[in-house]
């Protein structure tokens, strides 16, 4: 998927979310996005460039490679790459957003501080899985725990918080700097944070593939109190879509459930905004933990099937799995506490 | 008949003619100008209030969690101290038709009542003024907003995301906008019913 030159760009990538200077401009008017769904536009070419390589590129050579054999399995639809076709991106800079969206037949509109989110939580997980061996997820909590308590400012620099966290953790900082320099570290945590962009991707790509828009159209003709499981259902589709082609994708390399951790970083973020949800029942979105719930079952059916051919590694994945998964709940719940909190003090 | 007597009649005449006309033709009231301008004004300011609630009320829309409250109505001919005002005019008139003296002097009471009227009429009048004004600045200020901000939330609505933060930042923001409109609503219809109240 990479070449060296993309890896330095996601390494600056990361630099530049842990710099405090701003990269935005009006979006051109022959963007074809509008200024509600793109306030500014983020003009760091790096930031542009990894999100073309696993946008495009990435979808390019899944197309050419994979796709054909994933709808010939029902995987996907034969209709998948007709419907992706010309599809534009852009990275925006819009005041406290953390989301992605796919706008009908223009692309779709990546929030660079989801980018820098996702970034933030793969450096968090293999830091932590580094750093603590006994409490892995130990610097994903902490940064979670961080953007649930104070995201309503959503000013925090996620990249910095990691590294205050580790060093809040007992690491020295020299040490966590130059656990940052090792080149497997760089790898794995480049890793991840691809996946869980690739992840991203592909839910607003299977939102277009799925036929989406036209479903929402026919949904928002009926009464706003039947619109909403209808809605979720299109999320619940879109995420599954997703996980579907990137383990088939990985199906042919490890079986690894990674595609989970995608889900996991993507609904982390949902978490967090709906912490400060005055009435997330009334989402557009199925609640966090529902779509936990469905990725976690669908990644445990794909792990399954390692199980026979190798009986370690299927422990393993569904060890971790699982134990992803309880942190994730607790997590929901420390969101879900903090939500009523700040509502019960309006 | 003498032409003496001839002439004293027919200065008797014109002097009968004179009196009937006194009596009979309608005299031009000395507040008519006045009570006319108060009307006017009223008119004007209960034309902007009802016209401005009606552009409000429908920024909420009917689909909003927030209510509008109904206003009551608001009409400048049900304003009492404009119709006494009318009353003490016609009756200051009616004392000063056979003086000529100044209103104050001839008919003290009439005028010093028609004054007093006056006055609660111009302070009712500045009130519809103001609120006028209020209603007018919400609806310069809020509609368009709350206008934009429905925009922004049907166009997300029609968008599906990730993580559904942009619409639910978008709803937050239109919510907050209607429930500061419901606010502005509640204070002016509020202030609708003091004046009613204060009038009577």
């Amino acid at each position: 998927m990479r070449s060296g030159n993309f890896a330095l760009k996601v390494a600056s990538g990361f630099l530049l979310l842990a710099s405090t200077s701003s990269h935005a401009q009006a979006l051109p008017a022959t963007s074809g996005f509008s200024s509600v769904v793109c306030a500014r536009q983020h003009t760091d070419a790096g930031a542009t460039e990894i999100v073309r390589e696993v946008f495009d590129e990435k979808f390019r050579r899944l197309s050419q490679e994979k796709l054909a054999a994933l709808a010939a399995s029902g995987v996907t639809s034969a209709e998948f790459v007709k419907r992706n076709a010309g599809l534009k991106f852009v990275v925006c800079d819009s005041p406290g957003s953390f989301d992605s969206l796919s706008v009908a037949g223009v692309g779709v509109v990546f929030d660079v501080k989801l980018v820098g989110l996702l970034m933030a939580q793969a450096r968090a997980i293999i830091a932590g899985a580094t750093l603590h061996q006994g409490d892995q997820l130990r610097l994903h909590r902490a940064l979670m725990s961080e953007y649930i308590r104070d995201g309503a400012k959503r000013n925090i620099n996620p990249i910095k918080q990691v590294r205050q966290d580790a060093v809040a953790a007992g690491t020295n900082a020299s040490d966590y700097d130059a656990l940052l320099r090792n080149a497997d570290f760089q790898r794995r945590e480049q890793n991840l944070f691809l996946v869980a962009l690739n992840f991203l991707s592909l839910h607003e790509r299977c939102h277009f593939a799925l036929g989406h828009h036209a479903r929402i159209d026919e949904i928002r003709k009926q009464p706003e109190v039947s619109q909403r499981e209808p809605r979720r259902q299109l999320e619940i589709d879109a995420d599954k879509c997703a996980m579907a082609i990137i383990n088939a994708d990985e199906g042919g390399f490890v079986a690894s459930p990674i595609a989970y951790f995608g889900t996991v970083t993507v609904v982390t973020t949902q978490a967090i905004v709906s912490s400060f949800d005055a009435s997330p029942q009334t989402s557009s979105h199925p609640s966090s933990a529902v779509r936990l719930e469905k990725a976690q079952n669908q990644v445990l059916l794909f792990v399954d099937s390692t199980r026979g051919s190798d009986a370690e590694r299927y422990r393993k994945y569904k060890a971790t799995v699982e134990a992803t998964g309880r942190h994730m709940a607790s997590m929901l719940d420390v969101a879900e506490s903090a939500r009523k909190a700040r509502m019960a003090g309006r | 008949m003498s032409k003496a007597k001839q002439a004293w009649l027919g200065i008797g005449v014109i002097a009968a003619a004179v009196v009937v006309l006194v009596l009979v033709l309608p005299k031009k009231d000395i507040c008519t100008d006045t009570i006319r301008g108060f009307t006017e004004s009223a008119n004007s300011s209960v034309g902007v209030i009802l016209s401005g609630y009606t552009s409000l009320k429908g920024a909420l829309g009917t689909e909003s969690s927030y209510k509008a409250p109904e206003i009551e109505k608001l009409d400048s001919a049900n304003f009492a101290v404009l119709r006494s005002c009318d009353v003490s005019c016609r009756i200051l008139s009616e004392c000063l038709r056979f003086t000529f003296r100044a209103p104050s002097v001839a008919c003290p009471q009439e005028y010093a009542d028609l004054m007093d009227k006056q006055k609660r009429a111009e302070g009712v009048l500045l009130r519809l003024a103001s609120l006028a004004k209020q209603v007018d600045d919400a609806k310069a200020q809020v509609v368009p907003k709350v206008q934009k901000a429905r925009e922004e939330v049907q166009e997300l609505e029609k968008t599906p995301g990730a993580t559904g933060a942009r619409l639910a930042q978008a709803v937050a923001v239109q919510k907050k906008l209607e429930e500061d409109l419901s606010v502005r609503l509640g204070q002016i219809a509020l202030d609708v019913s003091e004046l009613g109240k204060t009038d009577k």
